[in-house]
C-alpha cells in the first residue's frame, strides 16, 4: 500500500482500481474528505454497513453449478442451477435478504466499531472478508479498517 | 474484488418495466465461473482456483444449465454476464455454437 500511495502521488489520475490497496486508499481519502468537509460520499452510504452493492445486482455461479452471492462468500451456498431456479433464489433466499438488510445497521452498532471516530464515515468494507475473518456477516472487514491503518502505519491521514 | 457498485444498477426507468416487487432489486449481472481449473499463472490474479500445473480438476459447468440460469434471470433484469473461472477458455464448448 505504501508503494501504491507513492505511485498515486507520482502519477495523479493515471491509476485506477476497484479493489485492492489503491481502492482502499481511495476509500480512506473519501473518509478523510467527508470528515473534514461534512460532504459524505453517496457511494456506499457512509455511516452504515452498506458495503458492498453486489447483492443488489449480481449473483455468481460456480463451475459445479453452485449459486453464491459472490466469490468472496463461497460458503454461502444459495442453491445449484441444476435443481434450483435463479429467479426464485434472487427473489426469496433468506441469506440474500440478510445481506441486503445489512445496510440498515449503523456502523456505531457494529461489534468492534462502537465509539470509533471514523464510524460515521465508514461502510464496513467487503462482507465476504468480514465473514471469512470473523465467521459472521454483520461485522466490518477487519482487513480494511481505517482506524487500524492509521495506527499500524503511524500516519495521520491516508494520502 | 469483482464488486459492482450499486450505482451500476439498472436505471429506475428500466427497472419499472420489470415485473418485480419494489423491494426486489434487478439482477443485472451473472458472473459465470464456468471452468474449475486454470492453466495460467497470472501474477495479479487472486481468484480460486489458481494455476494448476496438472491442468486442474477438469470440471466445467454444463452449457444447458447456463442456458437455464440465464433464462431464469432474464425476467429479473439481466443485462450482462461475465465469463470467468478458472480459465473460461478451457471450457470445451467455449467459442462453439
Amino acid at each position: 500500500m505504501e508503494i501504491i500511495g507513492r505511485l498515486l502521488e507520482r502519477y495523479p489520475g493515471r491509476l485506477q482500481a476497484n479493489a485492492g490497496p489503491q481502492a482502499k486508499l481511495k476509500g480512506y481519502a473519501e473518509m478523510e474528505h467527508a470528515r473534514r468537509t461534512g460532504e459524505k460520499a453517496t457511494r456506499g452510504q457512509m455511516g452504515y454497513l452498506t458495503a458492498c452493492g453486489c447483492v443488489f445486482s449480481n449473483l455468481d455461479i460456480l463451475h459445479d453449478g453452485t449459486v453464491v452471492p459472490c466469490c468472496m462468500l463461497p460458503d454461502l451456498r444459495l442453491g445449484n442451477i441444476v435443481a434450483d431456479s435463479v429467479e426464485e433464489i434472487w427473489r426469496t433466499h433468506p441469506a440474500l435478504w440478510a445481506l441486503r438488510e445489512r445496510r440498515r445497521i449503523p456502523m456505531q452498532q457494529v461489534p468492534g466499531c462502537e465509539g470509533c471516530e471514523w464510524a460515521p464515515y465508514c461502510n464496513g468494507s467487503c462482507p465476504g472478508l468480514a465473514h471469512q475473518l470473523t465467521a459472521t456477516l454483520n461485522r466490518a472487514n477487519p482487513e480494511d479498517c481505517y482506524r487500524r491503518f492509521l495506527k499500524e502505519t503511524e500516519r495521520s491521514h491516508a494520502v | 474484488m469483482p464488486c459492482e457498485e450499486e450505482s451500476s444498477r439498472i436505471p429506475d426507468e428500466a427497472a419499472e418495466k420489470l415485473d418485480l416487487p419494489p423491494a426486489v432489486p434487478p439482477l443485472t449481472s451473472l458472473y459465470l465461473y464456468i471452468a474449475g481449473s486454470c492453466n495460467l499463472a497470472c501474477r495479479h490474479c487472486w481468484i480460486t482456483p489458481s494455476y494448476q500445473p496438472d491442468g486442474g480438476n477438469g470440471q466445467f459447468v454444463k452449457l444447458e444449465y447456463v442456458d437455464k440460469a440465464i433464462r431464469e434471470a432474464r425476467p429479473l433484469g439481466l443485462r450482462s454476464i461475465k465469463l470467468t473461472g478458472g480459465e473460461p477458455t478451457l471450457h470445451p464448448r467455449f467459442g462453439k455454437s
